[in-house]
């Protein structure tokens, strides 16, 4: 069977550091050091996909919160499997200086998420519809109220951001990812001052009385580590279409096109 | 109230599931064997769901984090926020 590295997150390096969690699929994790960085991985074998799963997710969270906890750390998207020692310190190596910034830019910080879900009540379930001009109708009025609610709500969030961004260093926006969540945001905040964040979005909460506010965190940086690693191998159609395979993906319709546009600093 | 808590652990858990399979690192380029691409975990939580089998593995995985498990379980998760 093939043997194959399981990436948790890259780190500033750390001579001796221990990983105290297990590791995926019980695999030891381990810290593979390269010049300033250090890769965190366990052994696995065979080198299909990993499965998704919430224990295999926690279990990869167990293990990146553990080290965001005691190093700059750079969290890996799960399920991130490397084929050996060799290809990883070749790929700290070649994107040392954009792994750097990025650590510097998360160390010190912790994530924390802000959901806004609405209050108000759902309408009633209407009669089944007697025609199919009736069904048609029924959908449209059922847009017309969701682009009304998206459009309060960023209405709304522009209040929420004034207040909690002067805590924030960085922050990310989904508006309306569901219909029943309002606003999915994410904080890069100091970690000394979470405990103001909490504080003003309990505020919020009392001022807002029609939302209800959920803050989530701290969690480390995923929502602002880039994708450093991502131009690694782009560089030409070549190498692209050795790229694996990445299913197509759906995009919601409240999400802009750029990424960019997504992020509010 | 106890409503409400549950209904919260839940959004917290989601929140962070969204975190841990869409955001991250992405390492692309040969030297990857595969990525996990679930984007949008909001919709895509029917593929979790599929892979939770019985109450006792869900409370197993939730007994781990700080997120605490609630015995309504994740299909709450899915009728407050889908």
């Amino acid at each position: 069977m093939n043997q194959a590295l399981y990436l948790y997150a890259i780190t500033e390096a750390r001579p001796r550091y221990r990983v105290n969690q297990h590791g995926l699929e019980g695999g030891t994790p381990f810290c593979l050091e390269c010049g300033e960085l250090a890769a965190v991985v366990s052994p696995r074998d065979g080198d299909g996909p990993v499965p998704l799963n919430i224990d295999l997710a926690l279990r990869h969270e167990a293990v990146v919160e553990e080290l965001s906890r005691e190093l700059a750390t750079l969290p890996v998207r799960f399920g991130t499997l490397v084929r050996d020692e060799a290809v990883l310190a070749d790929l700290l190596s070649s994107r040392a200086d954009a792994c750097k910034e990025a650590l510097d830019r998360v160390r010190g910080h912790v994530e924390l998420g802000l959901l806004a879900l609405s209050g108000e009540e759902e309408p009633p379930t209407s009669q089944p519809p007697g025609s199919g001009r009736e069904y048609l109708l029924g959908r449209l009025q059922e847009e017309r109220r969701l682009d009304a609610r998206r459009s309060r709500a960023q209405l709304e969030f522009a209040t929420l951001f004034d207040v909690v961004r002067a805590l924030a260093v960085d922050s990310t926006l989904r508006i309306s990812p569901t219909r029943k969540l309002l606003l999915s945001a994410a904080f890069l905040v100091d970690r000394e001052r979470v405990d103001a964040f909490a504080r003003e979005v309990r505020r919020l909460q009392e001022e807002h009385g029609s939302l209800s506010f959920v803050c989530t965190g701290p969690w480390p940086a995923y929502s602002f580590v880039g994708e450093v690693l991502s131009a690694v191998t782009l560089g030409t159609e070549d190498e692209a279409s050795r790229r694996p395979v990445r299913p197509r993906r759906p995009r919601l319709r409240s999400e802009t096109s750029s990424k960019k546009a997504d992020s509010y600093v | 109230m106890t409503e409400m808590v549950a209904r919260e652990k839940n959004v917290a858990l989601l929140d962070l599931l969204d975190r841990i399979v869409t955001k991250g690192v992405v390492v692309y380029g040969d030297v990857t064997l595969s990525v996990a691409d679930v984007d949008l975990i909001y919709l895509g939580l029917k593929v979790l769901l599929t892979s939770v089998e019985t109450a006792d593995q869900w409370k197993r995985a939730t007994a781990e984090g700080r997120i605490g498990s609630s015995e309504a379980g994740l299909p709450v998760v899915l009728s407050h926020l889908l």
